[in-house]
Parts: structure tokens; sequence; C-alpha cells
């Protein structure tokens, strides 16, 4: 017979294929599409920052990267922004090697200020390279699919990939010694443990991925410029809160802060007016407080809560 | 146990929201209404001009209903704002709300270049006419895209057309130096510059980009007085602008004329923060207080009282903009989709903003033709000098030097 977490991830999944199927409304299809897209960031920067504890600041440089391998296709090539999906995870390896070579001889606050400084370099450099990449005018395509379902499959995809890679290397041997990395690393030397290859070894599918989430990114927003992808607080913080909301280094984690971060932030959005900003920031403040390993990672805490206050109100009746 | 009560919790969690979210939307609105979406910065950097925008929209709201301009048949229109926070993807969630879920008769609105670039997109391919506010640059109106219409704002490249017929029979500069903030709105303004320019054989001796928001702009200004430049032509806003011009002070950096591109160059804020240092600065610019169309210094007068803030351009275009929703929407033979897109071809409306109708002209689609005028501050006071014919005052030039004045 199944285990029960195989069969609740199986419940899950199907859940998750049927949701275009009820929700047909083609705005709440939006919202779940930036959930997936946030999703996939978040999973990617956990497998690095969570499991192996080496806290990227610049995640945006691969999201843009991978965002303008499909935009430059286009403007260039005349290609489908779709073979973006193809090249971007590429480019985001390519430019995560020399990185990790040199920015892992750091370690803790020093490698968190050097990706930093990262993705404002490629900010600036995507800025000022008009010639190749359009500059701040930014480059706008024309989609070919209008469908939300498609955009929806294809995301589900993407993120599923994700979630079962960083699975498959969290429960390898590879994810042990990551994690021996994060808790201790001159006693994983000590060990024996290649270090900075294994640190390299989380970087490139973390790069892979959060550049496969650009590319997507360009399919679907349809417009893209360097201030917008290598944004640091809207890309390269954005995506620590979702994770910190929703629990660092647990696998399902940085879908859950995803879709609490978006889908409140959205809430607030359409219901608050100007102040929308303001509590949403005050709430996430909260939830990081209180619940300082997230709503995954906290899980047993919010049981035990409810659980006694269904005991009180029992014990009242 | 552990994994199945989380998945548990995220399966809670997103179908709880998700069903609140539905619920929220339009719940307030009723249905005999005719909903016109405007989707502006209401927070964020750009916050100031959102609401600059947003109290103008209102403001011409409440005079056309006080004319009952705002009933059709028996439908009120109704604005329904949303915030896209500065964010392209936020103003995509925002068209797909109004659009999907509200079913607004038509969007409005639009800030930055890279937002209202979005929501043109969204908007065309949901076949929602779309009325631009402020976002100005070039592409968006040449796109083809039938269901977008822009006339308040002109494109970032046609800032200038007053500008050089003043250029051509008063200043007839030599050389020119370029310095542009490093933005969509930068980029492509000081291109239709630079091609002017080449094209007039100009000579451009100095054309440099600096970041946006940066705070020692001497090193730049050194390199550009080397230059030794007739006219200084400048894209910023509003605290680079007052930045740069109180340096050129400190550094008693003289040229012919300095005239900065709109944007910050015209902001009541410039003044406040340059001080003495704005004197004599010009300015391309789409729209000041004391021009000579109908309303527009009732306007201002009106939204100082009302608001107690000074109003620039900005204000000025979403005031006009509802004046030609108004006028639309009442027109409008049905009020559907295509409806008001045929309605809108038609316009043909004075505003503070001058004559608007959207036509098809050098590769713009449906897409007014500015009217645009040159001003410069004398005493805090910004005074239409070009062209002749609307002038609240002469122009100076050449302007005198910081050790004479």
């Amino acid at each position: 017979m199944l285990n029960k977490n195989t069969l609740m991830t199986i419940v899950f999944a199907l859940v998750a294929v049927a949701l275009p199927v009820i929700i047909k409304a083609p705005y709440q299809q939006h919202i779940l599409i930036l959930v997936i897209i946030w999703a996939t960031i978040g999973t990617a920067w956990n497998l690095l920052s969570g499991y192996a504890g080496q806290v990227s600041f610049g995640h945006a440089a691969f999201f843009g990267v991978g965002a303008y391998s499909a935009g430059l296709l286009t403007l260039h090539y005349g290609l489908s922004p779709w073979w973006g999906l193809a090249l971007g995870p590429v480019m985001a390896m390519l430019i995560a090697l020399p990185i990790g070579a040199i920015a892992f001889r750091l370690r803790g606050p020093y490698f968190a200020l050097a990706t930093l400084a990262l993705g404002e370099i490629f900010r600036l450099m995507f800025l000022n390279m008009t010639g190749f990449t359009n500059g701040a005018k930014g480059i706008l395509i024309m989609p070919a699919i209008t469908s939300k379902i498609a955009y929806y499959y294809i995301g589900l995809g993407i993120l599923a990939a994700t979630l079962l890679v960083t699975y498959l290397i969290v429960h390898s041997k590879i994810g042990y010694y990551l994690v021996s990395i994060r808790e201790d690393q001159d006693a994983a030397t000590s060990l024996g443990i290649p270090t900075t290859f294994y640190k390299n070894l989380a970087l490139l599918p973390s790069a892979l991925f959060t550049g496969l989430a650009g590319a997507f990114y360009m399919n679907y927003v349809t417009f893209i410029d360097p201030d917008i992808v290598f944004n640091l607080t809207d890309i390269s913080i954005m995506v620590i809160l979702v994770v910190m909301l929703g629990g660092v280094a647990t696998t399902w984690g940085p879908t859950i802060g995803a879709a609490l971060y978006i889908i409140m932030g959205e809430l607030f959005r359409t219901t608050l007016g100007s102040a929308n900003v303001l509590v949403f920031g005050v709430l996430v403040c909260l939830i990081i407080m209180f619940l300082p390993n997230g709503i995954a990672g906290e899980l047993d805490i919010i049981k035990r809560i409810t659980q006694r206050k269904k005991a009180g109100l029992s014990g009242g009746v | 146990m552990k994994n199945y009560r989380k998945i548990l919790t995220v399966l809670l969690l997103l179908s709880f929201l998700t069903l609140v979210t539905a619920g929220c939307g339009g719940g307030g609105v009723s249905s005999d209404a005719v909903k016109v979406g405007v989707i502006l910065p209401l927070t964020g950097s750009e916050a100031m001009f959102g609401e600059m925008e947003k109290n103008s929209f209102d403001m011409a709201y409440e005079e056309l209903k006080a004319e009952g301009k705002t009933t059709i048949g028996d439908k009120e229109i109704v604005l329904m704002y949303e915030d896209d926070q500065g964010r392209q993807d936020v103003a995509r969630s925002a068209t797909e709300k109004l659009v999907n879920q509200d079913k607004v008769a038509m969007l409005s609105g639009g800030y930055s270049s890279a937002c209202t670039n979005v929501i043109a997109g969204s908007a065309q391919t949901l076949n929602t006419p779309f009325l631009i506010v402020t976002g100005s640059s070039d592409d968006i109106t040449k796109q083809g895209w039938d269901f977008v219409f822009r006339g308040t704002a002109a494109p970032a490249s046609m800032y200038t057309g007053a500008f050089w017929d003043m250029m051509e029979k008063v200043v007839k500069p030599q050389s020119v130096a370029i310095i542009f903030e490093n933005t969509d709105f930068g980029t492509s303004s000081s291109k239709g510059f630079r091609e002017e320019c080449q094209k007039r054989g100009i000579n451009i001796v100095f054309d440099q980009a600096y970041e946006h928001g940066a705070i020692d702009f001497k090193p730049m200004l050194a390199n550009l007085r080397s230059t030794n430049p007739d006219m200084i032509f400048a894209t910023s806003y509003v605290m680079d602008a007052s930045m740069i011009v109180k340096q050129m002070k400190e550094l008693n950096f003289d040229t012919k004329l300095f005239v900065g591109n709109g944007a910050g160059y015209t902001m009541p804020e410039f003044y406040q923060n340059a001080g003495a240092a704005s004197d004599f600065v010009a300015s391309t610019s789409l729209w000041v207080p004391n021009v000579s169309w109908q309303g527009a210094s009732e306007y201002y007068e009106k939204y100082k009282q009302k608001y107690g803030k000074e109003p620039d351009y900005h204000g000025a275009q979403a005031y006009a903009t509802m004046y030609v929703i108004a006028d639309a929407l009442n027109r409008a033979e049905d009020l559907s989709n295509t409806g008001i897109q045929s309605a809108l071809k038609d316009t043909d409306i004075q505003t503070i903003m001058g004559p608007i109708k959207f036509v098809d002209w050098a590769g713009f689609t449906n897409q007014n033709e500015p009217n645009t005028y040159v001003v410069q501050w004398t005493d805090g006071k910004l005074e239409v000098i070009w062209p002749e014919e609307v002038k609240s005052a002469d122009y100076v030039y050449p302007v005198p030097k910081w050790s004479e004045r």
C-alpha cells in the first residue's frame, strides 16, 4: 500500500490540476499563475538558502537573466519567447557558475552582501547596454497564447519539476551534506565534505529554476525592463519574504508562502485602498515575529493553539 | 501525518482566500452602472502623481455630475480605482480584475510607461477600450492596438514640438549637451531630441545618462562644462532636477539656456527645492495653469483650494481625460466595447489641455496630436514663452550669468 505522504501528494497534485476547472474566472486564474511563479522562485531559493544556508539577496539576477533570455530572442531574432524556457535556465546556470566560484569563498553576511551586489550589477548592466537590451525602454511582446489555462498548466509543470528536483536533492546524500554545511561548515569540512563543490551543487539547480521562472514570467506578463526583473525589493527581497512566511527549509513552505503572500497582497490591494501596503507589511512582520519558522515550520504550534481553543470551547459547553 | 496537515492547510487557505477575493470585488456597485476602471499608482514611489491624478478625476467627475453628464440613460458612470503600486505585474492583476471580474466598460489611467505598456497590452487582448492618461513611451501607440487611445499625453519623443519652433526662430544653438535619467521616459525623450539635433545638423557635444535618484551631479556637470555647449537639454524628475540646477549654481556654471524636458522641471516642488537657482530655467511642457485654453486656470485655482496643493500637468491630464471619457460615453450608441471604441475614435473635444482628437499619424494609432509649450521660470512663477500666440511673458535669452544676477 502507498504510504500516507505519497497519497496526500497525489491528492494535492490532483487538486492543483483541477483548480482552473473549478475556478473559471480569468482574474482568479491570473492570481493562481502569479502564485505558481512565486512558488517556483521560492522553492528554488529555498534549496540554496534554506537547506544549504547560503542566504542569497541576488536571485533577481537569475530571474532577470531568464526573463531577458526570452525577451532578447524575440527582440533580436524574432523567435518565439517560448524558446526562452530552454535558453533562460541555461543562461542562469552559466552566470551562476563563475558567481559560485567567487562568492562561495565568502561566508555568512559576506556571501549575502556579494549576492546583493550581484543583482544590482546586472540591473545596471542591462540598463546601460541599450543597444543589446533596449535599456530602460524594456521589451514588449505580443503573447501568442491568450488562454490562462495554458499558462496555468505550463507553470504548474514547472513548479512540479522544481518541487520534485528539490525534494530528490534534499532527500539524497547531497541533502544531508547541504544541511551539515548550513549547521557547521567547519565541522562539515573536517568530516571530508568538499563544501564549495556541494554549495555549487545547490546553486546550479537554484539558478536553473529561477531562470526558468523568469522566462515563464516574460511570456506571461509580456513586458520587462531592467528595473522590474532585476529589482532588489520586488524580486530578491520578496522571494526571501515568501519563503520566510511559508517556512524555510521545508518542502511545501515556499508554495504556502507564495500563496499567502500573493493572495493576501492582492486581497488587501483591492479592499484597503492606499493603506494596503502598510497593513500588508505589518501583517508580514507579525507573522515573521510570532512564527519565525514560517507557517509550514511552525505547524505544531499552530496545531497546539487551535486544539487548545477547541478544548477550551468544549470545556465551556 | 505531518505532511497531510501541511497540505490540508495549503488547500484550505487557498480555497478560502480565493473565495474571499471572488466575493469582494464588484460587490458595492450596482449592476446598472457604467463602470470605468482607473489604474493609478496610489502607493509606492509614484504615489504623489497617482494621488494628484485621482483627485483631478474626482474633481472633474463632480463637475460633470453637477451638469448631469454622468448619467447615461438610467445608468450612472462609476469610477473604480485600482492601485498598481508602480509595479507592472500588479498593473496586470488590476487590469484582469477590472475587466474580468468587475466587468468595466472601459479602462483609463496608466502613469509610468512600464505599467501603461502592460495595461495597454492586456486591454488590447481583452478587447477593452483603454484611454491613457500619462504613460508616454512611444511604443505604446505604435503597436497598432485599436483599443488603446492616448489623448492627453504626447508620445515622449514629441514633447518638444513647440520647443523646436522656438529653437529655429530664437535660440539657433551650434552645440548642445544632453543629460537624462536612465528610465524609459528619459531614454525615449532624449532619443527624440537627439534625432532632431542630428537632422538639423546641431553638434551634440555631451550625451550622458545618469542614475535616477543620484545625489552628486558635480562630476557629470564638471565634465559637461568642459565641452562648453550653447545649450543644455535635461530630462529628470523633480528631485534630480532641482539638485542639478542647484549644483550648477554652486559650480558657477553659465550656459546660454538650460532647458528641462517637462516632468520635474515644471513642478511646483522644483521651485521649492531649487529656490533662486530655478530662475530662467526653461522647459518644454504639455500644460501650464496660465495657458490660454479655457478652464485651465480655473482648474488650477479650484484644485489648489480644494486639496491645498498645486497641481501640475499630470493633474490636468487626468482632469481632461475624465471629460473625454464622459463625452465619449454620452455619445456612444451602445455601451459595448466596440460601441465605446468607435465613440472614442470620433472624439473632437476642447479640454483644458487643448483640443483632443484620436488620429493615426506618423506610425501612431489613436494618438492625439499634442499641443506643447515652452515655459520659463521667473521668480518662482512659470511663464509660457512659446508659442507666441499663447505666451504669458517674453522669453529671456540668453540668460544672465550667475555672477550678474
